[in-house]
């Protein structure tokens, strides 16, 4: 597979073996397909040991993913109990960590979060900084509706062990959100930020959090993030449209400030203007020519007239 | 409390199951319900849905998504349709119990801004039970209606009173549309799609607020 092959033309070529390591290689979350040509791949006598297992644990997590369970244990299946025709030197046993990793997430697929549970208990005693199990134990109280309190503690406890890991941080900046609790969001965020100071979509997202949590000094740290996101990639619609709306709840914030204490933020109010006529223009430009055009103007045009 | 009447178009049901199917298995769902109060009778007539985003919304999105509908109204008038109500479907597919509390803060914020004094306002959670009969063809639809409908408790003022189904009626044939275009899979754009492809090919093709597209 060279750099010159691109999905589609492997799906149309029916190039099965190269679609899985497509996906695999770009981290595609694209469970139907893996289904469909991994069965077809699977149908085929002419593959090597390694790559056999490398699929079929594609296949398996993909048929997790859309709910095949008969696919995923037959998956599993095939894993520990290799076929008669193929003479593999590469034999998995029931004790190998990976295979019981994939095992548990059939049992997780299943609903049998019990075992699913005990699978990953007996992982991490044998190896306490397994992250991959702490995480999983998480999702399974995430996906039960009605342990959301659960999860989080869970999810909090993970991070205390392992604060460097951001996924785990843009999880639990979900689960805030989800419970509508926007300064948490924000400061997990903010964590993430530290890990990814140049991402505009990390920026934008702190900046809508800050701004939905409310008061003058979020909403004039929303417009700073927002300020940040379109500075680093002029392209991003979704942060210009933030940039006008934050600049406009922070002079809504200052409308609700006594008199005396606005005055304290006369510079701030001069900023707000003057970003939203920066965003407001460039909005207007962006949509210049298309079916939109009329109603940006329109809504932008309102926001301009009331400063 | 009203003692309104609710209409529910195909078209706006149609919508909210595409919304809800392509996005609905691990996100919520929000949207604006666009209708109007039919003149004499006492009917309130859900005409219309326009999709806003499939993530908890955030005041920047949802303030944009509001002004951006209201001004396409405005611009073009004739039908007198108005923003009437909200839209969601929460994220996990095992709770049809009750409305996100997101949603349901919005539809709060929402109902004191209109301008008859938000009694009328409406909250519509679509359940992952009433999709589910939707796209089996066989069942019947009554058991697991696709959408439930909230208004604002009078003494609470919070979106917990629902609307009992006796109030709400259907446009004949509402399983079968919604069915035929779930398989058909057509494409539906929400305003989060519409402004994170800025730059991709499609771009100008995202229409989130008319979604021309579905056609049925």
């Amino acid at each position: 597979m060279g750099p010159e092959e691109d999905l589609p033309t492997l799906i149309s070529q029916k190039d099965h073996l190269n679609v899985l390591r497509y996906v695999r290689a770009h981290q595609l979350r694209e469970p139907n397909l893996v289904v469909t040509h991994g069965k077809l791949l699977l149908q085929s006598k002419s593959l090597g040991d390694a790559e056999r297992l490398a699929s079929l644990e594609q296949i398996c997590i993909a048929a997790c993913d859309i709910g095949d369970l008969d696919l995923a244990e037959s998956c599993l299946d095939s894993i520990v109990n290799p076929s008669n025709n193929s003479k593999s030197s590469l034999v998995v046993t029931k004790e190998s960590s990976r295979y019981r990793k994939l095992l548990a997430l059939c049992l997780e697929a299943a609903g049998n979060y019990e075992s699913a549970g005990s699978v990953y208990d007996m992982l991490l005693q044998d190896n306490p900084s397994n992250a991959y199990a702490a995480k999983r134990k998480y999702c399974i109280l995430a996906a039960q509706p009605g342990k959301e309190t659960d999860a989080m503690k869970a999810l909090d406890e993970y991070l205390s062990k392992h604060p460097g890991d951001l996924a785990a941080w843009n999880q639990m900046a979900e689960v805030c959100l989800s419970v509508s609790d926007f300064k948490g969001a924000a400061y997990c965020y903010e964590e993430l930020v530290l890990g990814c100071p140049l991402d505009t979509n990390i920026h934008t997202k702190l900046g809508e959090a800050y701004c939905t949590a409310g008061g003058v000094e979020n909403a004039k740290l929303a417009r700073k993030h927002l300020a940040q996101a379109v500075q680093l990639d002029p392209n991003n619609l979704r942060a210009w449209y933030g940039l006008v709306a934050v600049a406009e709840g922070y002079l809504e914030e200052i409308e609700k400030m006594s008199k005396n204490k606005r005055e304290v933020e006369e510079q701030g109010v001069e900023v707000a203007k003057e970003l939203i006529k920066f965003g407001g223009e460039k909005l207007v430009g962006i949509y210049k020519g298309t079916k939109m055009a009329k109603v940006v103007n329109a809504v932008l045009k309102e926001s301009s007239e009331s400063l | 409390m009203s003692t309104t009447q609710i209409s529910l178009s195909s078209l706006a049901e149609t919508k909210m199951a595409l919304h809800s199917a392509k996005h609905g298995f691990s996100s919520p769902i929000h949207g604006i319900v666009i209708g109007k109060k039919s003149g004499g009778s006492d009917v309130l007539e859900i005409v219309d849905t326009i999709p806003v985003c499939h993530e908890v919304p955030t005041k920047p999105i949802v303030d944009m998504a509001l002004r951006l509908v209201d001004a396409h109204l405005q611009q073009q008038g004739g039908d007198d349709l108005t923003i009437i109500g909200w839209y969601t479907s929460n994220a996990s597919t095992l709770d049809d119990e009750a409305p996100n509390p997101s949603a349901c803060r919005i539809a709060s914020s929402m109902s004191e801004n209109c301008q008859e004094g938000g009694d009328n306002f409406i909250l519509v959670m679509i359940t992952t039970s009433g999709l589910l009969a939707a796209v089996s063809k066989d069942s019947d639809s009554s058991l697991s209606p696709l959408c439930r409908v909230f208004q604002r408790h009078a003494n609470t003022k919070t979106f917990s009173h629902e609307v009992h189904s006796s109030r709400i009626t259907q446009e004949n044939d509402t399983a079968y549309i919604i069915s035929k275009a779930l398989s058909k899979e057509m494409p539906i754009c929400d305003f989060v799609d519409h402004i994170s492809h800025y730059g991709s090919e499609d771009w100008n093709k995202m229409d989130w607020i008319k979604n021309g597209a579905i056609q049925l």
